[in-house]
This record gives C-alpha cells, structure tokens and sequence, in this order.
C-alpha cells in the first residue's frame, strides 16, 4: 500500500477529521470521534501503508582527476607540469565537487590526495580506455602526454558518452633532441635469393638538422646500410634492399646511430619478421625411358611458375642402335656424375622414374642421394620393371633410406590394380578435399593404376598410405635425417588423370595429388606433423607470451598422447627452462607459456615423441622488443586529446593554459546527477507506534480527568 | 647417306626378335599404339605398327606393348590410350554425340591424337568436320619448325611423308601441348613393307630422304607423346643449336 502523498497528507486528514469532529459533534461524542479516528489511523498503520517522497537537491559532481603514469611522462619536466597541472585543478574543484584522483599506464590506481606529489612514470604502456570506463564519474579530467599505445582506440568507445573528458596536454612544445623510424612497410613474405624491398621514414622532431646512419641486420650481419640527412622537423622516407638467403621466419632490425644530445633511443630501432620461402620448388626427375608418367607429370610442373624442373630421360640404352648420323639426333649426354656428385644439392626432390642406375654411373654415387636426403633433401622411387629391387638398389645406400624392403627376384606384375588406402586417409597427401569423408570418395572414384613390385615390404616406422589388395605398399614414406624418402611401387599415375577424364571428371584431383605430395616431401611448414605457432610475433619485454603446438601423427590424426619436448633459446644463447608441453585439449593441441625477459630473437624447437619414437620437430620464432613502446613517439598527442574532448563535450587543455574555473563552470551547468532519487517513508516504523501510544494514552488520560468512561 | 639409313633399318629389322618385349594385360607405362576404329575405310596401312614398333624398340629405350590397340570412341580403353592414330581414306558416317563428347574429354584430360589424312581428301574433310564438333572454338595452327616434335629423338629437316602435299604440320592446342596433331602427307604409307622387306609403297615425289625424314618425324611425333616438351628444355638447346648449324 502507498498512498503517495506523503505524511503530511495524512496528517492532515486525521487534523481536519478532528477538527470537523470538534466543530459538529456533540461535546460528549467529541471524544468519541477522536478515538474513533485514533483507532482508525492505528488500523492503516497496522496495514502497514508506506508513503514515496522524492525532494530534489543539488548534490556534488563527481569528478576524476587522472594522471598520467607511464614512462613516456618521464621525459624532461613532465612529471612536474603534471602533478602542477593536477593540483591546481584539484585546488579549484574541492569546494563544489568530490574530487577522486587517480594515476594510470597501462592500468587504473586510486591514488590518496597526499599522495599525489609522489606519483612517478611507471607504467609500461598507456591505455586511455581504462580512464574512460571507470564508472561512477560526472566528468573525467585526464593529465597526460596522450600517447596511448595499447592498440585499443579511445576515441570509439561508447563510455565517452557518460560525461565531458578534459584532456590536460603535458610536453607538448619539449625541444627534445631525438630521430626515429617509423611508418615501416615489409612484405609479410619473400622468397629466398630475391630481393626484399623495405620502406621507412627516419624523423626529426627537433628544430636542429642532423645526420644518422641507418643499417638493416639479420643477428649481427649488416644486410643494407644508408647515411640520412635530416633537416629540421623532417620526415625522410628510406627503401632498403636485401636477399634473404635461407627460408625460414627471419627476423631483422633497422637501427639509426643517436644524434648528439639524444635520450630516446628506443624509437631508434624497429625489429620485424619476414616469412622467407622458396623461390621454387626445383625437382630432378631422372626417368630410365620417356613414359605417359613422365608427359604427364611434366606437364603439370611445367604449368605451375613456382616449380622448376630439370629432367633427363634416357632416350636410348646402349643397346640401342643408330640408324641414321649422330648429327641427326637430338640427343645429349647424361651428365650423371655432375649431376650426381655435385648439382644434387641445389635441388629440393629428387624423382627416380623405373631407372637402374648401373648402366649409367657407380654405385658409389648413390651415397651422395643418401647425403642429400639426410640433410634435408628429398627423394621419391616411382616403380617399373627397372625399380627398387630389380633395378639394382638392394645392397646401396639408397636401400638404407627407402621406407620398403626390397627383394632381388621380385615379379613386376602388369594389370590393374585399385590402390586402397588405408587409415592414412587425413594424411595431407591424401586428404584431397579436406574432408575425411569426401576425400575417401574421391579415393573411391580414382582409376586403377597399372603394374607393380610385388617383392616390396613396409619397414617398420614407415608410413603406407595406399596399399593393394594383397597389403603390398602401394605409396610408403618415411624421413631419413633431416630428409624425406618416398617409395611409390608404381609409376602410372597418369592413369589418374586420363582415368578421370574418362569418368567426366577434370584432372583436378590428380594435379592436387602431385602437388601435395611435392609439398609434403619438401617439408613445406604447414605439412609437417609438428607445427609451432607463438602467439605473438612480437612481444614486449615482460610479457607473457603463450605458444602452441600443433602434433599430428604418422597418418594425420591429432594426437594428445605425444611427448612434447620443447626448447627455448633465448637471444642471449640461454635457455628458457621448459621440458614439456601440457596438452590443451583432444585435437592434438599442445600449449606453454613463459615471460620475455630479452629482447631479441627466440627461437622455439618442439619435439614430439610418439611410442618412443621421434614424430617431428618444428620451430618457430618471435622476437622480444624493449617495453619502450613508450618513447616511440614522445611529443604530446594534441590530435588524439582534443578528439577525445570534442565527442565527449570537453574542452582540450594544455598545462601551461588549463582552466580549472571553466572546467568548474562546465561541470556545475550539466544537469546530470542533479536530482536525487527517490526514497520511501514506512510508517511501520517505532517513532509511528511510539506516537500512537502516546496520543493514546493522552485520550485516555483526558478522558478520566473529564470523567468520561 | 642414302644406303647406310637402308643398312641401318635392315639391322633393326634384324633386331627386332631379340628385343620385343612380352605382352601382359596391362601396358604399365608402356607405349601402345592405339588405332581408332569406325565404320569406314579406317586401316589402309595395317601393319604399319609392327614396324614402327620395331623402330621404337630397337632404337630407343621406349618400351612398347606388342600388339596394337584398336578402339572405338566408344571404347573404355581409350582413356587407358594417351596416343591414338586416326586415319583411313574416304569418308565415314559422323560420329555421334556422345562419341564426340569421350573424344572432347580424352583430349582434354591429356590424350593426344595423330591423324593421317593419308592424303585422302575426303577423309581429311571428314577429320575436321569431326574435330570441329569436339573443339568448335578451336582451329588448326602450323606447328612452328622449333616445335618439340621437330626435335624428340631425331632432328628432322623438313616434314615428309609418302607424298608432299603439305610443308608443315598442324595441331589444336590445350595448353601448351600439341593434342591433335595432322599431317596430310600420308605419313604411315612410308612403313609398310611385304614379306620380302621391300616397302609396299613408293613416295612422291621421290625427294632426297623423303622417306627417312618422314619415318624419322612419324617417331618423334610418338616421342613427344612420352616426353612433350622435354627437348625444348634449356639443358638440352646449346647442342641441338650446335648440331643444327651443321
């Protein structure tokens, strides 16, 4: 119940009541009206009636005083202009509001009155939004350089609407001597041996001109160097050059050697990464006599811009007769002891089509196909009459690094022959259309190759991914070293590609087969079985950062059982004590995370045994930078303020010209929090009953003394 | 010149029983030549492949099946076949739709067809009429003298055959490849032999090496489906330069 118009209303009823009774009731029954009216009102009472008063008022505005406490603020004489700044806008607010204050960086800290000469650049970062999300404020009044380096942008939240922002400017016109680079462009990725072209600007903020030398290096190798003169405020855009010569995520810095006089050397180098990759895939295809195999397979590579092939057919054995003059044949030399002893290790496969190599160069030459795998080469056997067992291989090194066992009297078996594949299905040589399900469809429909060895055996710790009927490997892999070896007991999968134009289908899944299976045995990153993905590519000095590891087994299955052993080297030589990686989850992922206390390239290298035995390893870097993103740029951010103040309905300011009796004024006129909310009145309360008793008595004490019963 | 390609041919005809290879049930990557079939006058020359088989086999280290194939546009096989021939003399019923689609798709999916006019006017309208249906959009180029095919095996000099109606080949391109090569010079008539070992057949006009160019570019062409372009590859240009300043 509530009859909402507050006490005084009832007062006034129960007054008029007794007055109207006094007036027109008999003496005798005034009485009798009076405690009627005393017990009526003590029945709305016991119903327990409430009444809502709401008054208006003017209460004080809340207002923050937020000081800026990161190491950007440590410049010159900005800690004092601050805290100046601070206190003699405080001073003018304290009488008309209640002031809090507080400083921040890269988080938000209450700060006591008294404790605000003592407040010191300390932060490593500034993060305006922190500042404009505290609730519970009329107006925020923020004394900063404004140099907010987060990545979070303040001017796009909505908390700017919750009341004016008075941005107080501090350092803005500091001659500082200092140069930078900034505004750098690098391709995310490049290619090994090819130029790379980097642009940069090297500024000036100061009146003075000066002279710099700016050199790009990878670790300690100066790869470009440039001499700059800068004249006063001068922005100077540089392009560097340099080839990469090894693949990989190469780190690099440009740095500007200081000018005289300057501090902030941290805006004088930039780091960054670049993805560097193969130019192109360069493949060595030998073949011991032209084949659909090798037409097929050449067209391909030859189709694709990133593939080089260099190919030697044997045209004609010495068997062979000559029926017409040297001079009318088109045939060359096989270079097979130059290509074998020397070139091999410019090439990143090696393809041996149905070739017997005795007839052509020693035995001893197949060493070095073995020392070309196990340093990171990589080597595929197609089959025929003249492979693996049958072309003479038992007995040599390359038997050493095949992933079958070969026999010497095995039967090369023409016909057709549907290769099946096993549980390799999301091996990635395999997985065709990225879709377990889909991808066995596509197996399903593929034409039945013709011919293979029947004397070949899986070894152990090779992977088969198709096999025949009869469980003979139809396409086995394993890595030797640092290298890939491949056996593939047939050499028709040009049938694959005819075969399916005969079933109306284009040759794409032929063409993708051949294409993941170079990539695959290249050791291309994003088909390797151990995948390191840091979470950052660049990370500040005393930040976390957290890495994850992807692990894959033999056949493409995520595999939470691995044991992943993780190493850490630090840019200093050390190490970031780390063993193992926890398992995150049942997808095969794997994660750690530990702090960056250099700055430099580290460099992760994870390890994944499976049963004992060594799955793969991959490694991945990031580079750890100075938490001195704070001096990047060290002039006041006026463009950044006075935007923050145009949308949020306050006025920009520097130290040197702030206001407080305006900032005041400003406040006081807003309206909002003016009025203040509403409360209610219960009667259910003591003093009500203690009143109720009272006049009560009273009556009843009147009574008496009248002599009334 | 002359007599020594003669004594050279006798000795591969010599060579022959020693190096055929046995026949299986699959062609593994083995070559096959594959004749087209259809109703029609469709096989004036037919053993030409035994002889070029034997060619193939005793002068190169290309290994071939033993018997021909022979097949309709109909036939499974076809896409099992990456060359075929297609030749014969007159005309012939057109080629229904369906058979003109397999046709479009085997040359598409990466077969190659050779066809022989023979010489034979009317067949050679046929031939185009049939080609025309399969790639509508596409025509017939000359294939330059620095083409592949010229330069396969053997560095042929001029494009021959049993007759010289036309100084060049001509092809419909997919991709880069030659897929439908013509000759109109009677290419396969240069082969036959009866039992003695005396050709069948006489070429006109009797030009200098006219048959042995022509035998020579029949096994190129039939290279060129096992190697395509692979003599055009840069390891292999400064020697057939050199040899083709001789």
């Amino acid at each position: 119940m509530d009859f909402g118009s507050g006490i005084s209303v009832v007062l006034l009823i129960v007054s008029a009541a007794a007055a109207v009774s006094a007036l027109i009731i008999k003496p005798r029954d005034r009485w009798a009206a009076a405690r009627a009216i005393i017990y009526i009102t003590a029945y709305f009472i016991m119903l327990k009636p409430s009444v809502s008063l709401e008054e208006k008022r003017i209460s004080k505005k809340k207002v923050g005083v937020f000081l800026d406490a990161s190491l950007s603020m440590s410049v010159e004489n900005r800690p004092e202009d601050a805290i100046r700044a601070a206190e003699s806008i405080i001073r003018r607010l304290e009488p008309d509001a209640d002031v809090r204050i507080y400083k921040f960086g890269s988080a938000l800290e209450s700060v006591k009155r008294p404790e605000l000469k003592s407040v010191h650049p300390e932060y490593d970062a500034t993060d305006l939004s922190c500042v404009i999300k505290e609730p519970g404020l009329d107006a925020r009044i923020i004394v900063t350089d404004g140099r907010d380096n987060t990545g979070v942008n303040p001017l796009v939240l909505n908390e700017l609407k919750w009341g004016p922002v008075f941005p107080v400017g501090v350092g803005g016109k500091e001659e500082v001597p200092d140069i930078g680079i900034s505004d750098l462009k690098v391709p995310g990725f490049g290619f090994r041996e090819q130029e790379i072209k980097v642009q940069f600007d090297v500024f000036n903020t100061t009146l003075s001109p000066g002279r710099t030398r700016v050199y790009l290096k990878e670790g300690d190798t100066v790869m470009s160097r440039a001499e700059i003169n800068l004249g006063s405020k001068e922005r100077v855009p540089v392009e560097m050059v340099f080839t990469p010569m090894k693949i990989g995520l190469k780190n690099y810095v440009i740095s500007a050697d200081k000018i005289p006089g300057e501090v902030n050397l941290a805006n004088n180098t930039r780091n960054f990464q670049v993805q560097v990759n193969r130019q192109n895939v360069r493949i060595l295809y030998v073949a011991g006599q032209p084949s659909w195999e090798y037409s097929f397979f050449r067209r391909l590579v030859k189709s694709d811009p990133k593939t080089d092939l260099v190919s030697f057919l044997i045209l004609r054995n010495p068997e062979n007769v000559t029926i017409v003059n040297e001079y009318e044949l088109s045939l060359i030399h096989f270079p097979a002891r130059e290509m074998f002893t020397e070139k091999i290790y410019e090439f990143d496969l090696l393809i041996y089509d149905n070739f017997s190599y005795s007839k052509f160069f020693p035995k001893s030459y197949l060493t070095h196909i073995k020392n070309f795998v196990m340093k990171g080469g990589a080597f595929v056997m197609l089959g025929g009459e003249d492979s693996f067992g049958r072309g003479g291989y038992i007995g040599t090194a390359i038997e050493d690094i095949l992933p079958v066992y070969m026999k010497q009297d095995s039967e090369w078996k023409l016909g057709r022959i549907p290769a099946k594949v096993t549980k390799s299905i999301n091996h990635p040589v395999l997985n065709l259309a990225n879709d377990t399900r889909i991808s066995l469809g596509v197996w399903g429909a593929m034409p039945a190759l013709e011919g293979y060895d029947d004397g070949l055996k899986a070894r152990p710790g090779a992977t088969v991914l198709l096999e025949n009927d009869a469980g003979v490997p139809i396409l086995a892999v394993q890595d030797a070293g640092e290298g890939r070896v491949m056996a593939f007991n047939s050499n028709t999968t040009w049938r694959w590609c005819l075969g399916l134009a005969g079933q109306g289908k284009t040759p794409f899944y032929y063409n993708l087969f051949w294409q993941r299976l170079i990539r695959f045995m290249i050791q291309s990153e994003e088909l390797k079985n151990v995948q390191v993905f840091p979470g950052r590519e660049i990370v500040n000095k005393g930040d976390d950062i957290n890495v994850n590891i992807k692990v894959v087994d033999r056949y493409w299955q995520p595999s939470g059982t691995a044991d992943v052993l993780v190493d850490i080297k630090t840019p200093s030589g050390g190490r970031v004590p780390m063993g193992r990686a926890e398992v995150s989850g049942e997808d095969g992922w794997y994660n750690l995370s530990f702090t960056v206390n250099e700055t430099g390239v580290y460099r992760i290298n994870a390890k994944a045994y499976l049963e004992d035995s060594l799955l793969g390893e991959s490694a991945a870097e990031f580079a750890g930078i100075s938490a001195d993103r704070e001096f990047l740029n060290t002039s006041v951010n006026d463009k950044l303020l006075a935007e923050l103040a145009r949308i949020s309905g306050g006025v920009y300011y520097t130290s040197g010209n702030v206001d407080a009796g305006e900032i005041s004024e400003i406040i006081r006129k807003r309206d909002a929090g003016s009025r203040s909310p509403a409360r209610k009145i219960s009667w259910h309360a003591w003093p009500v009953y203690l009143f109720l008793i009272t006049v009560m008595l009273a009556e009843w004490y009147f009574r008496r003394r009248r002599g009334l019963s | 010149m002359k007599s020594r390609g003669i004594a050279g041919i006798l000795l591969v005809l010599g060579l022959f029983f020693l190096s055929t290879p046995a026949g299986a049930d699959g062609q593994g990557s083995w070559f096959v030549y594959a004749q087209l079939e259809y109703p029609g006058n469709w096989d004036p020359y037919p053993d030409a492949f035994r002889h070029i088989y034997r060619y193939l086999t005793n002068t190169t280290s290309i290994r071939t099946m033993e018997e021909r194939r022979v097949l309709s546009l109909d036939d499974k096989e076809l896409f099992y076949s990456p060359f075929v021939i297609f030749t014969g003399r007159g005309g012939y019923p057109e080629f229904t739709e369906e058979q003109i689609v397999n046709l479009r798709r085997y040359i598409e999916g990466g077969g190659i067809i050779l066809i022989d006019t023979c010489g034979d006017a009317e067949f050679a309208f046929c031939a185009d009429r049939t080609i025309k249906r399969a790639f509508p959009r596409d025509e017939y180029r000359k294939i330059p003298s620095d083409h592949a095919i010229f330069r396969s095996f053997y560095l042929v000099d001029y494009v021959s055959g049993r007759v010289l109606n036309s100084p060049y080949l001509e092809a419909i391109t997919v991709g880069s490849r030659a897929a439908v090569i013509k000759s109109t010079n009677d290419i396969l008539g240069v082969w036959p032999r009866d039992q003695l070992g005396n050709w069948e057949y006489e070429i006109m006009p009797g030009k200098f090496g006219q048959r042995k160019e022509a035998i020579k570019l029949t096994l190129n062409m039939l290279i060129y489906s096992v190697c395509g372009t692979y003599k055009n590859d840069p390891v292999h240009e400064p020697y057939i330069n050199q040899k083709l300043r001789r």
